[in-house]
């Protein structure tokens, strides 16, 4: 008699923790859904998601950017420079055409003859310069610190 | 009196119980389980399924636009348009193809920081040189785009900008390695980067353009920087603008530019407050190197004392301000300029916090997307 009671005692232990899970499980699902329903818009609801590996995406070489065999950067030279004295620039308030600065302060340290430039906005380059030029012609440069 | 004690213990005991079945339950559900998930995120390229039509982003044919990153959160450039086929993407590469396509596509979103903008001056660049050359440095994480470029002009002490080229340069050149020579004379570099050592793990190609003929009088000149990608069916997207000056190269500075995205025309800001907080291993430089940004015309900080600048702008005119651009220029001083090493591997975060902006009306912007700076 005793056993019996003690098995059943058991039993009703067993299903009030089963009770007891349950109850927290339905409150976790109601919990979950509440969570993903607020703040999204109708749109959002239609999103899926992926993070893949990029193996998984074909890369349309033919059609693309195109890796260069150049180990830094393409070969120094003027006619991939943008000139920053503007020979090709435009003012974005198109209150001028052209070079905004002051090219005439810019060439007495080296000595060159400012005056002679001012209509091109080309700056003749020292001798010195011409050489450190020739130098670096089949070269990609040597490059400083990056900021 | 035992007896009772005793009781009291047994109920105590299974109501602490019955508590911890109920959690035990909702744990089992996995609520909380993604708290901590955004953080890892966010330099991993991401594809977007969309169901619905997209031929809105279309524009006719014309000019196509592009969708925002919303569905996963801001901070994300759009990278084009892709057909899944299984487990294989393919991008689509014009927009009639795009405009016939019935199902599912798939937009891919790339972390902003591969689209921001890094310089290099030539080694050995020193104050009073002339004719000075600067290399202008940024990152995709693929070659499917149909080209690269940027915008460059410069911002002359008036505020005034002039574009340097009537066209935006461009290229479809991208390259593997950049090197770093502490010395003009070294035959071999100091150091040799790869995309991701200075864009973030999405980058995976470097692009390129040289700013050259620079002047002796024009080291602290804004050189104004805005790059862009054009993916195969010619979107093109602009990235994370940046204001450089050739003397940064040589005195150490570090330019901190906060990016606003305005994400509609509708949105444009009239005026904004934010906060930028930086890591530690940089100094603020002061507030006489602080530049006002493009989006608004006057700008005002404040340095808390624990370091965290406070930054507040207006403007009159909000017309032509419906784009990303940048907001403020925050200049930092890097403390290993005097040793040999290059900013390698590591990142500078700039946490933005407090962004808070109107429009005209002052109703407040809810659609703005102000990105932390990853130097």
């Amino acid at each position: 008699m005793k056993k019996m009671l003690k098995n059943k005692k058991l039993y009703i232990t067993i299903i009030i923790i089963c009770i007891l899970i349950l109850v927290g499980w339905i409150i976790g699902i109601v919990m979950n859904q509440g969570k993903e329903t607020s703040g999204k818009n109708d749109s959002e609801q239609d999103v899926i998601v992926h993070e893949t590996d990029e193996n998984t995406v074909e890369e349309k070489a033919e059609e693309g950017l195109k890796e260069s065999d150049s180990e830094d950067g393409p070969v120094l030279n003027e006619d991939n420079m943008i000139d920053f004295n503007g020979s090709d620039a435009k003012s974005d308030n198109n209150e001028s055409e052209g070079n905004d600065v002051d090219d005439s302060k810019t060439d007495d340290k080296q000595g060159n003859d400012s005056e002679d430039n001012e209509d091109t906005n080309v700056t003749e380059p020292s001798d010195d310069e011409q050489k450190e030029d020739d130098e670096n012609s089949d070269d990609t440069g040597s490059w400083g610190i990056f900021y | 009196m035992k007896n009772k004690v005793l009781k009291n213990v047994r109920v105590i005991a299974l109501s602490v119980a019955a508590v911890a079945m109920v959690v035990a339950g909702i744990l089992g559900t996995g609520v909380g389980a993604n708290a901590a998930k955004t953080t890892e995120q966010t330099d991993v390229v991401k594809y977007v399924e969309f169901t619905e039509d997209i031929t809105s982003y279309l524009n006719d044919n014309t000019a196509p636009e592009y969708p925002t990153s919303e569905p996963i959160g801001y901070g994300y450039l759009f990278g084009g348009w892709y057909d899944k086929n299984g487990d294989v993407y393919t991008e689509i590469k014009d927009t009639t193809d795009l405009a016939n396509k019935t199902g599912t596509v798939v937009a891919k979103f790339v972390p902003a920081q591969t689209l921001s903008v890094k310089c290099q001056n030539w080694a050995g660049t020193k104050e009073g040189d002339s004719d000075v050359i600067v290399r202008v440095i940024s990152a995709t994480d693929s070659t499917n785009y149909s080209n690269f470029g940027f915008i460059v002009s410069r911002i002359d002490e008036a505020g005034k900008e002039t574009v340097l080229t009537q066209e935006p340069f461009t290229t479809t050149d991208v390259y593997s390695k950049f090197n770093y020579y502490k010395d003009a004379e070294a035959t071999e570099p100091t150091a040799t980067f790869e995309p991701d050592d200075l864009f973030g793990k999405a980058a995976k190609h470097f692009t390129t353009c040289t700013v050259g003929k620079i002047p002796a009088t024009a080291h602290g000149t804004i050189i104004c920087i805005k790059p862009f990608w054009v993916t195969l069916d010619g979107t093109t997207v602009y990235g994370l603008s940046k204001f450089a000056h050739v003397e940064d190269g040589y005195l150490g500075y570090v330019n901190v530019p906060v990016n606003l995205n305005i994400l509609s025309a509708d949105n444009a800001s009239s005026a904004g407050i934010l906060s930028v907080k930086s890591d530690d291993g940089l100094t603020f430089v002061g507030t006489d190197e602080i530049e006002c940004g493009k989006v608004f015309d006057e700008m005002e900080f404040n340095v808390l004392s624990d370091g965290t600048i406070k930054c507040a702008g207006n403007t009159s005119d909000i017309s032509e301000k419906s784009e990303m651009d940048i907001y403020i220029n925050l200049k930092f001083l890097r403390k290993d300029i005097d040793t040999d090493a290059p900013i390698a591997n590591e990142f500078y975060t700039f946490t933005v916090t407090g962004e808070d902006f109107c429009n005209e009306k002052e109703v407040f912007l809810e659609e703005m997307d102000v990105w932390n700076v990853i130097y």
